[in-house]
């Protein structure tokens, strides 16, 4: 069995001792130079750490902290600018490898590939205006059978329903919250 | 005893950095306190400091209101610094190099006397750093921030059993540690009390 025991346990209590307790305590610490010297390292280093000061942070820690905060909020929206740029410069890269690729396949200078596609690019444009004339040319002809009146009741009637569904999703969102 | 206002954690929720602002103004103090005496140098306990309370404002949706913000923030910054401890090599001291060789001065007052009490601080900081990092973690906040068992227990994640024989365990360790041999002739001796 340990002889130090209990007496240890009381030389690190943090609560009094009762009085039959310490007498005990006392008695055997007259003849325990090892408990005695436990007593006094832990008498000692706890008045230390009782009485040891807080450390201070430097001045202006909690402005480095906000300063701190600030950019990393700001890194994320950093990181998503240098993908884009890496997607862009990945796709320029691509385009630059395909157009390279076709030139030397079908053995066609780079002046060459430049001509033939800019002359596709304004075929599909010209393509385009023709298109859009022949649609702009359906609208006129139901714009010119409406009569005006129509016209004006339409447009009351869709601002009317309008207002009345955004009326319907305030209420509704209202009630969500209830 | 820190106290800060609930609205600037409100702000601090929707992304107020200068309202948590004003809460790592008010706990600067014990967080910063917490991580040098875990960490041993002011270099390490800035970083990790300014990272707890980094943590805290990204995590604040988990603080539970009904308990203390102190021991949350403490929370923190004792997992923080155990982390940072575990990545660390362990580096090992000798008891001789961590004490000083000369005798301890008289308690005059003046500069002399402020020395001592920076050298006494020392002593303490470095005799820390003989106990575990958990075990560490609780004397600092038992002794610097008087936090109770089950307080320790709440920040630390344990048991107050296990927070019991652990501190034990470091008064025992600091107690074999703390040099005896070198008292002066006033704090020496007597009947425990």
């Amino acid at each position: 069995m340990n002889k130090h025991l209990p007496y240890r346990d009381w030389i690190f209590a943090e609560e009094p001792l009762a009085e039959d307790s310490r007498r005990r305590l006392n008695l055997h610490m007259d003849q325990c130079a090892e408990c005695r010297a436990t007593a006094e390292g832990w008498r000692l280093a706890k008045q230390n750490l009782e009485n040891a000061e807080f450390a201070e942070p430097r001045e202006g820690f909690a402005a480095r902290w906000k300063a701190l905060a600030r950019s990393r909020m700001r890194a994320p929206k950093r990181r998503q600018a240098w993908a884009l740029l890496a997607a862009n410069s990945l796709g320029a890269v691509a385009a630059a490898a395909a157009l390279a690729f076709q030139t030397s396949a079908r053995g066609l200078s780079l002046a060459g590939v430049f001509a033939r596609d800019m002359t596709a690019a304004a075929s599909i444009l010209n393509d385009w205006t023709d298109a859009s004339q022949a649609i702009g040319g359906v609208f006129r002809i139901v714009s010119d059978s409406i009569p005006p009146a129509a016209y004006l009741f339409a447009v009351l009637f869709l601002s009317l329903a309008g207002i009345l569904c955004a009326l319907i999703a305030v209420r509704i969102r209202s009630r969500g919250r209830k | 005893v820190v106290e800060i206002q609930k609205e600037w954690l409100l702000a601090a929720r929707k992304g107020d950095v200068d309202a948590f602002g004003q809460v790592v103004e008010a706990f600067q103090r014990p967080v910063f306190n917490l991580c040098y005496r875990m960490l041993g140098n002011r270099e390490d306990a800035e970083d990790a400091a300014q990272e707890s309370f980094w943590r805290a404002y990204k995590g604040l949706n988990k603080y539970d209101e009904r308990r203390s913000f102190g021991t949350w923030m403490l929370s923190i910054a004792a997992h923080h610094c155990i982390d940072r401890l575990r990545r660390k090599r362990p580096v090992i001291l000798s008891l001789e190099s961590l004490l000083p060789e000369q005798d301890a001065p008289d308690r005059r007052p003046g500069p002399e006397t402020q020395t001592y009490r920076k050298q006494q601080q020392e002593e303490v900081q470095q005799l820390l750093q003989v106990l575990g990092w958990e075990e560490r973690s609780m004397i600092v906040m038992r002794y610097w921030h008087d936090m109770s068992y089950e307080e320790i227990a709440h920040a630390l994640r344990v048991s107050v059993g296990a927070v019991k024989s652990r501190l034990h365990r470091a008064r025992k360790t600091l107690a074999g540690h703390w040099p005896v041999g070198r008292l002066s002739s006033t704090q020496t001796g007597g009947a425990y009390e």
